[in-house]
């Protein structure tokens, strides 16, 4: 009898101790190791979570200053430095898969330095839909010159115009449809090539797709775009946007080796008007959600929402046209 | 007794699997399922270079392409002739079975993603297929499937 009841009495101390001792272990959070992309990137760079439950996440660097941002999320990226770990809690209240990411330029692959979290559990994951430029029937990687001559501006589109010129534009060119189909470049030759504003010269007439370009954004919207720039674009493109960030020259020397208009390319100058005023905002929009054919731009798609996606397109014109406010 | 003693022995032995399988639930990497992978010293050396997650795509890819010739990329590359994300790896495999590798997949960012997101379903236990139903939900969003 004894004996049974000491066999009985481990058991429960036996079932209790491993109860306690699951419990505390699902309250540890999980550690996750971070090195430039070249030496492993994030490690663990897959996690599970459920909706509702707190995931608390532990930050260690193992070689230089990180930073961790959580796409499709208003959570605010944290940087995390070597002898300095970082512990944060994320509560997802969707199911989905999200992606984390470095806005930290520590090497020339660190946009590669991504990761994912699996959310399970109750709630809707919308049906995809296919980007715009998709259902428009657009391709990305065609060539988007849409004059025969090549952009030469006098002087720098500014949207900052009269009312009585504003007056003249057509309620055509004002829609949001519209703006997103067309380049600058066409915007210009389709109001030139109204007879009503003849009598404007070319100045006047960029300024008028200054202006329409600026309609179709906001402060709020430049300001998001100019944020989101300056975190994930400018190490690669340049603060200025002239395509001179601090890896523009290793990727010019890539392409230079490998001469394949398929693989890593130069970042784009955003500076050339060429580059930037024949490019509908669409098609921009798609190469920012999807990414470059092999060119080294990354695809941003899992990780900016739409509204960021077009709030960043906003601020890339702003580039070639002057704003009212202070963009560049 | 005897009996009972085993009844009880047997149901602590459950209860102690679930905490553990509850404690594990929040865990990553599934390190269950053994995925192929070509060595690396059997890549070119862009690859043997390349960060950490491109040089695994490379290695799974190429020796797995009776997985990969089904996955489709939402790259762009179909204008380019890719017929699946197989293809942004490997261009060509000659009749002794040497690989001729494509760079293409260095500079891409969704070809990686894909083949990563491939991976770790494997690892996780899902199928081939369910990989291919996942790939085509997620990066459609993005771009146009390689695959018709």
């Amino acid at each position: 009898m004894k004996t049974r009841r000491f066999l009985l009495w481990t058991l429960v101390c036996f079932i209790l101790v491993g109860l306690i001792a699951a419990w505390s272990f699902s309250r540890q959070p999980i550690t996750i190791h971070a090195r430039i992309a070249e030496d492993g990137g994030f490690t663990p760079d897959s996690i599970k979570a459920r909706v509702g439950e707190p995931l608390k996440l532990r930050l260690v660097s193992d070689d230089v200053e990180h930073t961790f941002a959580l796409g499709q999320s208003p959570e605010q990226p944290v940087i995390f430095s070597p002898g300095k770990p970082v512990t944060l809690t994320l509560t997802f209240d969707k199911p989905g898969t999200y992606t984390f990411y470095t806005t930290t330029p520590s090497s020339l692959n660190f946009w590669r330095m991504r990761g994912v979290i699996e959310v399970s559990g109750d709630g809707e994951i919308p049906d995809a839909e296919p980007p715009l430029y998709v259902r428009l029937g657009l391709g990305l990687d065609e060539e988007h010159e849409s004059g025969e001559e090549p952009v030469e501006l006098a002087h720098q589109p500014s949207a900052e115009i009269d009312e009585a010129l504003i007056d003249q534009i057509p309620a055509l060119y004002q829609t949001r449809e519209y703006y997103v189909a067309h380049a600058p470049m066409e915007t210009f030759e389709d109001l030139r090539a109204e007879s009503a504003l003849q009598s404007l010269s070319d100045n006047e007439v960029w300024d008028m797709t200054a202006y329409l370009w600026w309609r179709n954004t906001s402060p709020t919207s430049l300001a998001e775009g100019q944020s989101l720039y300056q975190a994930n674009c400018s190490a690669c493109h340049g603060e200025s946007g002239a395509g001179d960030g601090q890896f523009a020259d290793e990727m010019q020397a890539i392409a230079e080796k490998n001469m394949d208009e398929h693989g890593i390319q130069a970042p784009t100058d955003f500076t050339n008007a060429e580059h930037l005023l024949e490019a509908k905002p669409v098609i921009l929009q798609g190469l920012l959600l999807r990414g470059g054919m092999g060119t080294g731009m990354p695809m941003w798609g899992t990780i900016f929402t739409e509204e960021q996606t077009w709030d960043l397109v906003a601020y890339l014109y702003s580039f070639q046209f002057k704003y009212p406010g202070v963009y560049q | 007794m005897f009996s009972k003693t085993r009844k009880l022995l047997f149901l602590s032995l459950i209860v102690v699997l679930l905490a553990t399988s509850i404690s594990a639930c929040s865990t990553t990497k599934s390190s269950d399922v053994h995925l192929y992978m070509l060595p690396m010293d059997q890549m070119p050396a862009d690859v043997q270079s390349a960060p950490v997650v491109v040089q695994e795509a490379y290695q799974f890819a190429s020796i797995n392409p009776d997985i990969m010739k089904n996955i489709p990329c939402y790259c762009g590359c179909g204008d380019i002739g890719h017929t699946s994300n197989y293809d942004c790896y490997v261009s060509k495999v000659d009749d002794k079975g040497t690989i001729a590798f494509d760079n293409h997949a260095l500079g891409c960012s969704i070809c990686v993603d894909i083949t990563q997101d491939v991976m770790r379903m494997l690892r996780d236990g899902k199928s081939p297929q369910d990989a291919r139903a996942y790939v085509d939900a997620t990066y459609s969003k993005y771009g146009t499937s390689n695959i018709p």
